[in-house]
């Protein structure tokens, strides 16, 4: 019997981004599920190879971006989610998602606030690939560009040097080449030690095919964009598992 | 009981007051906005505090004021801008929620009002900012109550 490599996909009141990244999960082989938060049960989890926060709006962004997504999961599958890593399952946080991560603990201590531009930014990033042994990144090169959709992606840490602890010891996964935002060392992404919980501000799922790219004649790749590159590296490491 | 707090990112600048407005100004202001939240209470009133700061605050970039007192020196005016009652509040219903998810709190929330508050500084010498502009544009009288404190460094 064929094995499925299965994700699901938490939906809170307010993602918005679900359903393109439930997308661009099948077009690399992905069998997916869109779950509705409050339909979700602890145990169902168990026997899923990855969980996507999408990106959106969790519960209107009200309070700070993610923060009742994060309380209601905590509530509700904290120990189901921390028992899914433990077993070698994978998490994934896109924009609200990376949010939702970060303020779980999932990911090295920090939150992400209000850009420096104060507004909500819309538009095609640059980024460095600082881990290219991370399963989610191994299929990229060492910078590409993705789309960014959010007010608030600026990374800051308790103690100034925090992040640059982060980024020495690896858990820095992604950096923007210009720092739109005011992020500490201009981070887009990050990874725990495992390398299991992913999260990045930027979009990969809006980047799918390569006429997504802004440049007509955008010549990387001759079907696909970076995301599907994304999307595929993870797919992968999970079948070759 | 009443239990209020003032929650500011201490991340976050002072930002121009013209952009929050539709038709600037001449005289040059500054703004800086923060969270207030008064609750009405019964019960433990450190499980409230506990629920306060695990719900309300992130540790890592908010700091956290109880006093009565404004949480910023030196303003020329405060407005406080919160929904009127009755208003679908939606920030006030996933609170609400959460806590009524809570088994055994040990206290009792029975109101929770919540008002952003935009301290407004003048930073020009050709006179003070007053207050009917920012009410114009920021304020929908429909929706919305406000309230405004004068502060010290009112000149005129």
């Amino acid at each position: 019997m064929e094995k499925w490599i299965t994700a699901i996909l938490l939906k809170f009141p307010g993602t918005n981004c679900d359903e393109e990244t439930e997308r661009a999960l099948q077009s690399v082989g992905f069998k997916t599920e869109i779950w509705p938060f409050t339909l979700v049960e602890p145990t169902r989890i168990k026997n899923v190879d990855l969980i996507v926060l999408a990106g959106g709006f969790s519960y209107g962004d009200y309070i700070m971006a993610g923060k009742l997504a994060q309380l209601n999961i905590q509530q509700k599958l904290q120990n189901s989610l921390n028992e899914f890593c433990h077993q070698g399952g994978f998490l994934l946080g896109i924009c609200n998602g990376f949010q939702i991560l970060m303020r779980l603990g999932l990911l090295p201590q920090g939150s992400l606030i209000s850009n420096t531009t104060h507004r909500f930014m819309c538009q095609w990033v640059e980024l460095n690939n600082k881990a290219q042994q991370s399963p989610f990144l191994k299929g990229l090169p060492s910078s590409f560009e993705l789309p960014i959709a959010h007010a608030e992606g600026r990374l800051v840490t308790q103690a100034p040097k925090q992040a640059e602890t982060y980024l020495k010891e690896g858990n820095v996964t992604l950096t923007y080449t210009q720092n739109i935002n005011g992020s500490a060392y201009s981070i887009a992404g990050m990874q725990d030690a495992s390398g299991q919980v992913f999260g990045l501000m930027p979009h990969p799922e809006r980047f799918l095919y390569k006429e997504h790219h802004y440049d007509p004649d955008w010549a990387g790749d001759s079907e696909w964009g970076w995301g599907y590159y994304f999307f595929k590296g993870i797919y992968d490491h999970i079948e070759a598992m | 009981m009443q239990y209020s707090i003032e929650i500011r990112n201490r991340f976050i600048q002072k930002q121009k007051t013209n952009t929050l407005l539709y038709t600037p100004l001449k005289s040059r202001g500054a703004y800086e906005q923060t969270r207030r939240y008064t609750i009405n209470y019964s019960g433990n009133k450190k499980a409230l505090k506990n629920f306060v700061r695990e719900v309300l605050v992130d540790e890592v970039s908010e700091v956290v004021s109880s006093s009565l007192s404004p949480a910023m020196q030196n303003f020329q005016f405060y407005i406080d801008v919160s929904l009127k009652p009755g208003t679908l509040n939606l920030e006030k219903e996933y609170i609400l929620n959460y806590y009524q998810q809570l088994q055994a709190p040990d206290f009792e929330l029975q109101e929770c009002t919540i008002a952003q508050r935009t301290y407004i500084k003048s930073e020009s010498e050709s006179g003070d900012l007053l207050p009917e502009p920012f009410i114009r544009d920021m304020v929908n009288p429909v929706i919305h109550t406000w309230n405004i404190q004068y502060g010290t460094s009112r000149t005129s």
